[in-house]
């Protein structure tokens, strides 16, 4: 972190992250990934709204 | 969702459809990353009727009795939004024919392939689809060979090149 490198080196390694960072999403058990899905609808919610869509968040069930 | 889940299979045990398979960007979550969505897709099969009808309303009508109402074509089951499609082409009636057992939680469901759940973006075609399908494309390993059955049954390898461009 500390020391310079050439920009074309840190956007590779920092795109690489982020494609990693996917990959490793799509590997999450899907009760997983529901839970976020809904964080995700929760926080588009309020912009599709402005935006005239009416959209439902979902509420999760938790046992 | 698991309790959604729990009354979808109730349904398909009391008859009111003789098969369900989860489709659509909820479907293709299985396998990719999470994206937004606000719609669990549930293609369904129903029985045959000897006009060749159907209907939605006999869903509707035992998801009312369950405490459940339909408001413009979704119902809000234990707090998820669910559509209910029937099969309407060859392919639909495939990908729910040939579609995965899975569980969600401990509980058992279904979801199509993820061949069937690309096809049927393909054969959709909206802007939305083609950019699922890149990301699709990008995370999942398809069994190409089965793909490419898919694709050649329903006419849909043009469009597979034009995309994959």
């Amino acid at each position: 972190m500390g020391t310079m490198e050439p920009v074309n080196d840190v956007l590779q390694r920092l795109l690489k992250a982020k494609e990693d960072r996917r990959k490793e999403l799509a590997r999450l058990p899907i009760e997983e990934k529901v839970k976020i899905v809904v964080r995700m609808q929760h926080m588009a919610a309020p912009l599709l709204r402005q935006r005239g869509k009416e959209v439902h968040p979902w509420t999760l069930d938790e046992k | 969702m698991e309790r959604t889940i729990q009354v979808l299979n109730a349904l398909e045990h009391d008859g009111l459809y003789t098969r369900y398979a989860i489709g659509g960007a909820m479907g293709a979550l299985f396998f990719m990353e999470p994206l937004l969505t606000f719609d669990l897709d549930v293609f369904v099969q129903f029985p045959l009727t000897a006009g060749g009808l159907i209907t939605l309303v006999p869903i509707y009508d035992a998801l009312k009795k369950r405490g459940y109402s339909e408001k413009e074509e979704h119902v809000d089951i234990e707090g998820t939004y669910v559509q209910f499609l029937p099969v309407h082409n060859p392919l639909t009636e495939e990908a729910l024919k040939e579609a995965l057992d899975t569980q969600f939680g401990e509980t058992p469901t279904r979801v199509f392939h993820p061949e069937h759940l690309m096809a049927i973006m393909l054969q959709t075609g909206r802007e939305k689809d083609l950019q699922r399908f890149a990301v699709f494309n990008q995370q999942v390993k398809v069994d190409a060979a089965y793909l490419n059955d898919v694709l050649t049954r329903h006419v849909l390898l043009e469009r597979w090149a034009q995309w994959n461009r």
